[in-house]
């Protein structure tokens, strides 16, 4: 029983130590995210929001931020449109092809 | 070997999972998938006549910020005053729009409505709970409902017991889904032009890259058996967090427990990559444009964002915003991606072929309402309306966009249980996933970033501070 005990709070294999440090990491992370909160850190003078906004419509005064153009654009919106759809098409061709090849 | 055609191998039947079944037209007005695009584009029209006609606000309710010396205790919602009714109204209006909407779609699906009328009552009730909670004023800065409703529901749900009265209601992938068909709408695809080839190249050239190496890292070398926890988590690292991850685990009919990793794991770095870069860029003195560019692109809430590049400077704030925009856009794109790469890779036996009708019949049709509101927004009515008018409208739907993914959470709440959650764990598996993605993602990014906007290669983009 005790054996099993050890074996099952030791990681043994390499994955079993990469996975112990992440869960390491994770816990660290959350006890430095809540030290962040709990003294308000990071914040800006003027901004009112942070992390809890998830989505860009749930920022209050969202227009401020996300309706003007500050940047000129002179790329037609055609040729945008038909990079972003040919890099997508390309990224998915690749994504079934090494889910494929890759074991 | 000749290829044939064949019905593929259904995704895993449990409560837990949303399955698609063999298309009829009838579907159309019975089926879950049709009926939350229905719903939430009746939300739509209502509040856009609202807006042309500028008769009425068609806006849900919602409590202001408590807890600090501007904002007032939480009494305020409970002292009868001008403010208080105020509130009360407005999510009491939200109340009997959303259970109309709700109640006959589940009437339409053949389901006792008045049984679910009464367990919506008490839903609804607890998700208030919800959002009073997650109104304090530093709990909406950091978490907000996602969190709040999680906690709630566990507890609710492990501690004492879910009564058997309240489980109608409990309809998570309903309330998911018409959530993410309102927030279509505010998927603008026109916003791709907002900052040209620099912000197509850091955003969407990357993005792609990152979903690929965290799938390859979860399924080939972690070997994680849950593929769909991995797309889960590497939309919201790649995308935009909670936003993408609620859309990516619909789009592939993720477990519960998948989401709530995500959205957990997500809120928790995204906290300290939001004060962690700017003091990072500042330390190494990084120019601003390429520090923006970079938190645009790897910080996963968009309030993140805007706030982790004002940290850095104005001209730093606004071209981490541009980046976020077109980020955003990518959701949409994103979750038809690996609905289709699921229909037609994952969820078969390897000697199958999956025919068009056959994706047709599996594929989250909701989707195509998140599309179609996308689309229509981008490019009918801004072109028609403007730009203000239908900002206005986003501003007025948005608010029923939170309700129902508020309701969405407090569900998975109320259905999982730790035991559950404890085998998802997987030994600490999602964590390296996100961790390892999420270094990757900030490496790639930032090369991009410097590369598209140092000046060395490319000429600086001129941005209007």
């Amino acid at each position: 029983m005790k054996k099993n005990q050890k074996n099952f709070l030791i990681p043994h294999t390499p994955m079993g130590i990469i996975c112990a440090i992440g869960t390491l990491i994770f816990l660290i992370s959350c006890g430095i995210a809540i030290y962040i909160m709990a003294g308000n850190i990071g914040q800006v003078p003027g901004i009112d929001f942070g992390p809890g906004q998830y989505y860009y419509t749930d920022i209050p005064g969202w227009q401020k931020y996300f309706l003007p153009n500050p940047y000129s654009n002179q790329v037609p919106l055609s040729i945008l449109i038909l990079l972003f759809f040919a890099w997508g098409l390309l990224m998915y061709r690749l994504w079934t092809y090494l889910d494929k090849k890759l074991k | 070997m000749s290829k044939k055609t064949t019905t593929v191998t259904p995704a895993p039947v449990n409560d837990d999972v949303v399955v698609a079944e063999k298309f009829h037209l009838s579907d159309m007005l019975h089926k879950e998938d049709w009926l939350s695009i229905w719903g939430a584009f009746i939300i739509i029209a209502i509040a856009s006549f609202g807006v042309i006609s500028g008769a009425f606000a068609f806006k849900a309710g919602t409590f202001g910020k408590w807890g600090s010396e501007e904002s007032g205790s939480i009494l305020k919602f409970f002292n009868g005053s001008d403010a208080c009714l105020s509130t009360w109204s407005g999510i009491l209006l939200t109340l009997i729009a959303l259970i109309l909407i709700f109640a006959v779609s589940n009437q339409l699906m053949g389901k006792n409505i008045a049984k679910y009328a009464i367990s919506f009552l008490a839903l609804f009730a607890l998700t208030c709970l919800v959002r009073l909670i997650s109104s304090q004023v530093t709990f909406s800065k950091y978490l907000e409902y996602a969190f709040w409703a999680l906690i709630l529901g566990l507890v609710i749900s492990n501690l004492l017991k879910v009564p058997e009265w309240l489980k109608p209601a409990i309809q998570t992938e309903f309330y998911i889904k018409t959530g993410l068909v309102l927030m279509g709408a505010s998927v603008l695809f026109s916003n791709i032009q907002k900052f040209g080839l620099y912000g197509l190249g850091i955003a969407w050239a990357v993005t792609p890259v990152v979903i690929i190496f965290m799938w390859l890292l979860g399924t080939k070398y972690l070997k994680m058996e849950n593929k769909r926890m991995v797309m889960t988590i590497a939309a919201a690292t790649s995308v935009c967090g909670t936003s993408a991850a609620i859309a990516t685990a619909a789009a592939c009919k993720a477990k519960k427990t998948d989401l709530t990793f995500a959205v957990g794991i997500s809120l928790i770095f995204t906290v300290l990559m939001m004060v962690g870069m700017p003091l990072f860029c500042k330390v190494v003195a990084l120019d601003p444009m390429v520090g923006g560019a970079w938190i645009g692109g790897t910080v996963d809430s968009t309030g993140a964002v805007v706030l982790a590049g004002n940290a850095l400077g104005e001209l730093a704030g606004q071209v981490a915003a541009l980046v976020k925009m077109i980020q955003n856009i990518l959701i949409g794109f994103v979750a038809f991606a690996v609905a289709v790469f699921f229909t037609t890779k994952v969820d078969k036996s390897a000697d199958q072929t999956v025919g068009a009708s056959e994706i047709w019949h599996r594929f989250p049709k909701f989707i195509l309402g998140f599309l179609g509101a996308s689309l229509f927004f981008s490019f009918v009515f801004q072109n028609t309306i403007g730009v203000e008018a239908t900002a206005k409208i986003l501003s007025d739907i948005k608010e029923f966009q939170t309700w129902c993914f508020a309701l969405a959470f407090t569900c998975i709440g109320l259905e999982t249980n730790f035991k559950e959650m404890a085998e998802q764990f997987q030994g600490g598996k999602p964590f390296v996933l996100y961790i390892v993605g999420q270094i990757f993602n900030l490496v790639l990014t930032f090369v991009v970033a410097w590369l598209l906007l140092s000046g060395r290669i490319f000429p600086i983009p001129n941005i209007t501070v």
